[in-house]
Parts: structure tokens; sequence; C-alpha cells
């Protein structure tokens, strides 16, 4: 489910050029949209990975989920709440295809 | 990836896309449920089961008292219109300007949870002293409640009753639905100054109404002066007891204007009309025939307010009486105002009309 995790990722780059160019209140709109879309995508990107369980795609997952809720929030709060879920969210979709590219190193 | 079968990666598409129709239900469960918290649900109940209300206005003080389950805290504050706030003391304020309305506050918890309003006790007729008299009321009738509501838009300074506050008896069990939840809102604002009738007295001799009105006297007998009116309450006739305490108190010195309360009214040759005369009471006022009547009596002007709620009854017990100039069968109430020029009186009915104007000279 490639194509889940890249939406969920510019989701995150999204919200975060939201987060550093829009102010408060305003930023508040955008984030809490970015923030639901990302939750409806992260419950499908878990789906995906516990069927067939893969345990590190499932936990990024599971986070994401996590992540989105506090980037559909953070617009409440000063500029760091809203920015850091957001890059957090980028990073997590990242972070599986890191681990794989890792892991097949070390074994070559 | 590759070595799944269409049918396993329909399956798989399937799982994925219920898992995202199941987040976006949670969302919207959710987004209810935040809308019901904030905008649909009731704060908290009134935590007051009676009260706060008004007990005792001086020119310089002031009282309140209230039921209140638990031993939460209450927080009294009172307020002139020039901002500054007195704190109570156990539910009295003091140190207060007279002849200034104060807004008040009670506070639970650190939430504001009652509001009103009183008037200090004027030293002097500079500013009218307005109160209204009801009686034969505390039935708990929608007529009742209408004169409750029409007492309350009054504002008065404080009200009097004549008696008769809780039928068919004052027992403790029915004193909030016949006197302080139709009577609430006057009550925020003016003291109930209340003497008795038989049906407040049939129950332990009137001490239910006694104590939970927190009257300074039993059986309806006590004097009070507000500023420059005094009123000296009888309770239920004018037997000899009564007679000597009110030989007593309208001699004793003090504000000029004089009312006499009693809850059966005074007929011509009654020895009490006397001392009436003698000390120059401004009006009798009375209650248990439930009509209205104006009368004057051996000289004296006698108001019968007998019409805040219980009605009229059958016609053999609520005869007019033979020498009244206004008798009436509306529910209302009596509107009072002692001006240093004279003294007004209105009948107002629950409907706001104004059906009897009366007025003295200088009092």
């Amino acid at each position: 489910m490639t194509g889940l995790r890249v939406t969920l990722a510019a989701f995150g780059a999204a919200a975060a050029v939201a987060a550093a160019l829009i102010g408060r209140p305003q930023v508040f709109a955008p984030l809490a949209v970015l923030g639901i879309a990302a939750f409806v995508v992260a419950a499908g990107c878990l789906a995906a990975d516990l069927l067939p369980l893969r345990r590190g795609h499932a936990l990024c997952s599971a986070l994401s989920l996590a992540d989105a809720i506090l980037l559909a929030l953070g617009g409440q709060l000063s500029r760091l709440p809203a920015l850091a879920p957001a890059l957090v969210l980028v990073l997590l979709q990242a972070a599986p295809a890191l681990t794989t590219r890792g892991a097949r190193h070390r074994a070559s | 990836m590759t070595d799944r079968t269409p049918l396993e990666r329909r399956l798989r598409r399937a799982v994925v896309g219920l898992a995202m129709a199941c987040a976006v239900l949670v969302l919207a469960i959710a987004a209810v449920l935040i809308y019901w918290k904030l905008y649909l649900l009731e704060p908290s109940a009134d935590p007051f089961s009676r009260g706060p209300f008004v007990i005792r206005l001086e020119e310089t003080s002031a009282e309140l008292a209230w039921t209140l389950p638990g031993h939460r805290r209450v927080q009294l504050v009172a307020t002139a219109p020039d901002g500054t706030s007195v704190a109570d003391r156990d539910g009295r304020f003091s140190g207060l300007e007279p002849g200034v309305r104060y807004l008040w506050t009670a506070s639970v918890g650190g939430v504001g949870r009652a509001a009103g309003s009183f008037r200090t006790a004027p030293r002097d007729l500079s500013s009218p002293v307005t109160f209204a008299v009801i009686g034969d009321y505390g039935s708990g009738s929608e007529h009742e409640w209408a004169v409750g509501r029409t007492l309350a838009a009054e504002q008065p300074d404080f009200v009097v009753t004549a008696g008769d506050n809780s039928y068919l008896v004052g027992a403790p069990v029915l004193l909030d639905r016949n006197i302080f939840r139709p009577l609430h809102d006057v009550m925020l604002e003016a003291p109930l100054d209340a003497t008795l009738g038989e049906h407040d007295l049939f129950y332990s001799g009137g001490s239910a109404v006694t104590r939970a009105l927190h009257l300074p006297g039993s059986a309806g007998r006590y004097t009070v002066d507000y500023g420059p009116v005094r009123l000296v309450l009888l309770g239920l006739d004018d037997g000899p007891a009564q007679v000597a305490y009110a030989r007593r108190e309208l001699a004793r010195p003090g504000p000029v204007v004089r009312f006499v309360v009693l809850h059966r009214p005074v007929q011509p040759g009654d020895p009490l009309l006397i001392l009436l005369r003698k000390y120059h009471v401004s009006a009798i006022l009375a209650g248990h025939l439930h009509r209205y009547e104006r009368r004057i009596v051996g000289g004296v002007p006698e108001f019968v307010v007998g019409t805040s709620g219980e009605g009229p009854g059958a016609a053999e017990f609520t005869r007019r009486s033979q020498d009244a100039v206004v008798s009436l069968l509306n529910s209302g109430s009596l509107r009072v105002e002692v001006t240093a020029t004279g003294i007004r009186y209105q009948f107002i009915d629950e409907r706001g009309r104004v059906l009897d104007r009366f007025a003295t000279g200088s009092p």
C-alpha cells in the first residue's frame, strides 16, 4: 500500500508548509482538515499492514493514526505543536522503507 | 506482493476500504459527542434546594438565607452601583450604604449560581419606600405564580404577607411548593415579612413557616423597621395579647410611618382602632377574606388582600363586606408607595392591570 503512505506523507508535508506559513488562528482550519483526512488514510494503511502482518509497518501506521489526531488539534496551540506532528507524519511514512533498505544492506 | 491472487488483492482492498470507512464513522461519532457535550447538554442543576433569598434589610446591613445540600461553602458578594463590593459573613452583609440597590451574587465552588438585588433601607423619605402586600396566597396555584411574577417585576423593597402562607397547612414538606418556588424571583430581591394565618398555625403553631422564612417573632407577631417605615405584625387577630403588643410597639419611638398587619380584618368598634388612631397608623393590612377590599374602619384605612393565590372559594365564605368602598375577586397584590408627600396604594391584578387606586396625604 505504497499509495496510501505517499498520500499520508503528502498530507504531512502540506501540513508542515501550512504550519510554517500560516499564522494562528487561521492555520487551525487547514490542519484540522489535513489531520482528519490523515486519520482516515492511516486507518486504511494500518489495515493493509495487518493483512498480512508486517510489524514495523503496522507500528508506523498506528503511530500515524495517533499523530493525525495531534495534527488536527495542534493548530489550536502554538506553532511548535502544529509543526511537529506534521513532520513526524512525514518521517513515519519514510521509516518502513528506510528500515527495510537497511536490513537488505546488512544482509548483503 | 506479486504472488497474491486477484481475489486476495480485491479482498485486501476491501478490508482497507472498510477500515477507512470505520475511521470516518469514528470521527463522525466523536464530532456528535463533542457537539452534544459543548452545545446541547444543560449546565449542572441548581445546587441550592432553597434560595438564596433575602431575609432582612436594614440601613447598613442585609442578610440572606439558603439551603444547600452537603457542606459546600457559599460565597456571597454585594456590589454597589459605584462598583464597591462587600463580602458576607455567614450570609450577612454589613457596612452598606442606606437607600442603595446592591447587586448580590452567590458562588458555589467558584461558579456564580444565584444572583439578585436588594435595596437597603433609606434613612428618610427623600426617596420613596415601595412595598407589596399579599395574603392567602400559599396554594402553589397558577394564580400565585402569576402574582409572584408581577411582584418580581415591580421590584418592591419588601413584601408583606397577611398570612395563610401555605395551604392547607404550613408543614415543612409543602413550603417549597407553596412559598419558595412561586415567589422565588421576588425573594431574590425583597424579604418576606409574613404574619401567620389559621392555615400556618394549624401545623405546630406556625413554627415551620417561622423557621423557614427566618421570621424574628413567633406566631407572626413581631416588628420590622425599614428606614422611615414601621410594620407592626400582630399575627392571627387582635386578641388581648396582640393589642398589648401593638400598644407597646406603636408607642416605641422610631419610624413615623406605621402600618399594622394582621390576618383577620379589623371590624368596626374593635378596641384596637383606638390605638391605631392615637398613634396615627397609616393603614391596616389584612387578609383572611379571599377578596381585595378597601374600607375605612373607625377612621383608619384598611386593605384586605386575600387574593394572592388561593382563589375565592365558595361564595358564602367570600361575601363582600358591607362597608367596603371597593371589593374585588381578582387575583393580585397591593402596591404601596410611601413618599414624603403621601402614601399611594394600587391594587394590581395578576395581568398587571391597576384595578384600584387610593392615596392619602402626608404620612
